[in-house]
């Protein structure tokens, strides 16, 4: 196997003094889209926030490309892009679709350099792909939640960084939107070479052409597999805790 | 307004210093509006007028007091605010009633007449001075120079310091960094402005900027003409109806707020129910 991208090993996060990650130690890899599922409080978005950099780590360490994450590390996060639940900006804030999806060129185009035609360029083909280009001059508080949320996939998609993560981007949707996402995100390793981690803990948001599931539990691994393995209902049913009703009719889905 | 040849002499150095305040306060108001930290203008603009007091009591140059006061309060109000246990608004308040009791205790101590202290309050833009204009204009040069060179960096931050952390931008730099500005210009602005008055040339232009438009740039010119508009409208009716300066200059920026207000398209009722849904 290649040598990993992302490298977390004994990896010990605190948040307002309460332990949230505990111990946790694995590996993620060129080209592999991993989904990582687990219940409320598992630790998942933690475990985003601390591969960018932004968590206290307690103990262990991150490494993305062999270098130790810090949020004072700036650059090295130019080569992580991420997907938060919601897009962040103020839908009231003066900054049009194509701005706003522009920023992911930000970073990488360097502190104190404008933004070249190149770059707006690719802004151009990534709206055309993900079918939002006729919203390119709206302002970001007139269009709806799904376009805001597709303008947010663009910003990490422009960024062309080899690592993309995604925090629940569907989850302030509705089932329409949902959906709409959803096939943008199982075509992400047509539209780019990546490796993409995926957090969610909806069994009928699962994107169709994962490599790996990573089940998380009470801050560490619980089970690490290939989605045939792992995805079963008694698994599914152990890891939640929820009814067996719920478990089933959401796994339909997928 | 004033036509070239009616201008009076003793104008010439007050509409010079209100278009450079006009500029660097509505600049450095841009960032304190989007990023909705009025709460923090109203506290660094406190501070550097407790720094400028203690100028006057010390015996030296109020403005470098005001200067120095206003870095420390950015300095300890920003990353009190990063560290997240208190709310953002509840560290500034921290240090606001605090500079503030400062202020009024070396009021107290400066001996004989306060008539000094008092114009700080209140600013005096017709006595102000060459030395006055040219740090104005140091500091306005700096905050474009800065606007410019780190326009998509700015963007980024004012945007979100999330958005700005994930696409790989120095954002606590940026951030602290508009802070400082925030603090310098509004030091070097106090004596013109006043520190009461300062706050409303900081929000009020770039307020009625963000009534009226959907695009980054546009606000940022927007309030640059704003607040210049607002000085000299203010010095224009001050010098007309021989009303004070500061008062006039305020009113005129709230008077064109209201007019950016009726007129804004965002109030439009469309918009309004897109962004509760």
């Amino acid at each position: 196997m290649d040598s990993p991208i992302i490298e977390i090993k004994d990896l010990v996060t605190t948040y307002y003094g309460n332990t949230v990650i505990k111990g946790l130690s694995t590996n993620f890899y060129h080209n592999q889209f991993t989904v990582i599922l687990g219940p409320n409080g598992s630790g998942k978005t933690t475990l985003l926030k601390s591969i960018l950099g932004l968590c206290n780590i307690a103990s262990g360490e991150v490494k993305v490309f062999g270098e130790k994450v810090h949020k004072w590390k700036y650059k090295i996060r130019r080569r992580i892009a991420y997907v938060s639940q919601v897009e962040n900006i103020d839908p009231r804030l003066p900054i049009t679709i194509e701005e706003s999806v522009l920023l992911g060129r930000a970073g990488v185009r360097g502190l104190g350099k404008p933004y070249t035609k190149n770059d707006r360029e690719l802004v151009t083909q990534i709206l055309e792909r993900l079918g939002i280009a006729h919203l390119r001059e709206k302002p970001i508080g007139k269009v709806s939640g799904g376009e805001r949320q597709k303008a947010s996939i663009a910003r990490a998609l422009v960024q062309e960084a080899p690592i993309i993560l995604m925090d629940e981007p569907t989850a302030s949707l509705d089932p329409n939107a949902q959906l709409e996402i959803l096939s943008i995100i199982n075509n992400l390793k047509e539209l780019h070479k990546n490796t993409t981690i995926y957090v969610t803990h909806e069994l009928a948001e699962l994107p169709e052409k994962c490599d790996r599931i990573i089940m998380l539990k009470d801050g560490n691994i619980w089970r690490d597999g290939n989605p045939e393995e792992l995805l079963n209902e008694d698994l599914l049913l152990e890891l939640y805790g929820g009814s067996d009703f719920c478990c089933r009719d959401r796994l339909k889905h997928h | 307004m004033f036509s070239f040849l009616e201008i009076p002499g003793y104008l010439i150095k007050p509409l010079t210093a209100g278009f450079l305040t006009g500029i660097s306060c509505s600049l450095v108001g841009v960032f304190i509006v989007t990023t909705h930290l009025s709460f923090l203008g109203i506290c660094i603009a406190h501070s550097a007028f407790t720094g400028a007091l203690l100028g006057i009591w010390l015996n030296f140059n109020p403005t470098l007091g005001a200067l120095i006061f206003s870095l420390i309060a950015s300095a300890i109000v920003g990353p009190l605010a990063d560290r997240g246990e208190l709310s953002p608004d509840t560290s500034t308040g921290i240090v606001f009633s605090t500079m503030l009791g400062l202020a009024f205790l070396i009021i107290g101590l400066i001996p004989g007449s306060k008539s000094s202290a008092m114009n700080l309050f209140w600013g005096n833009i017709l006595t102000v001075s060459y030395t006055d204009i040219l740090l104005l204009a140091i500091v306005t040069i700096f905050l474009i120079g800065i606007f410019t060179f780190l326009y998509k960096e700015i963007q980024a931050v004012l945007c979100h310091r999330n958005i700005a952390i994930a696409v790989g931008i120095p954002s606590a730099l940026i951030f602290y960094l508009m802070l400082i500005a925030t603090g310098v210009s509004i030091a070097v602005s106090l004596q013109t402005v006043g520190g009461l008055l300062i706050y409303s040339l900081l929000l009020n232009p770039s307020a009625s900027a963000y009534q009226l438009t959907y695009k980054f740039k546009t606000m940022i010119l927007l309030s640059i003409s704003f607040g210049v508009m607002s000085c000299w409208g203010g010095i224009w009716v001050s010098y007309k109806f021989n009303l004070p300066t500061g008062a006039c200059i305020i009113l005129t920026s709230s008077i064109i707020f209201i007019l950016c207000s009726i007129f804004s398209p965002k109030k439009d009722k469309k918009f309004k129910d897109q962004n509760n849904d």
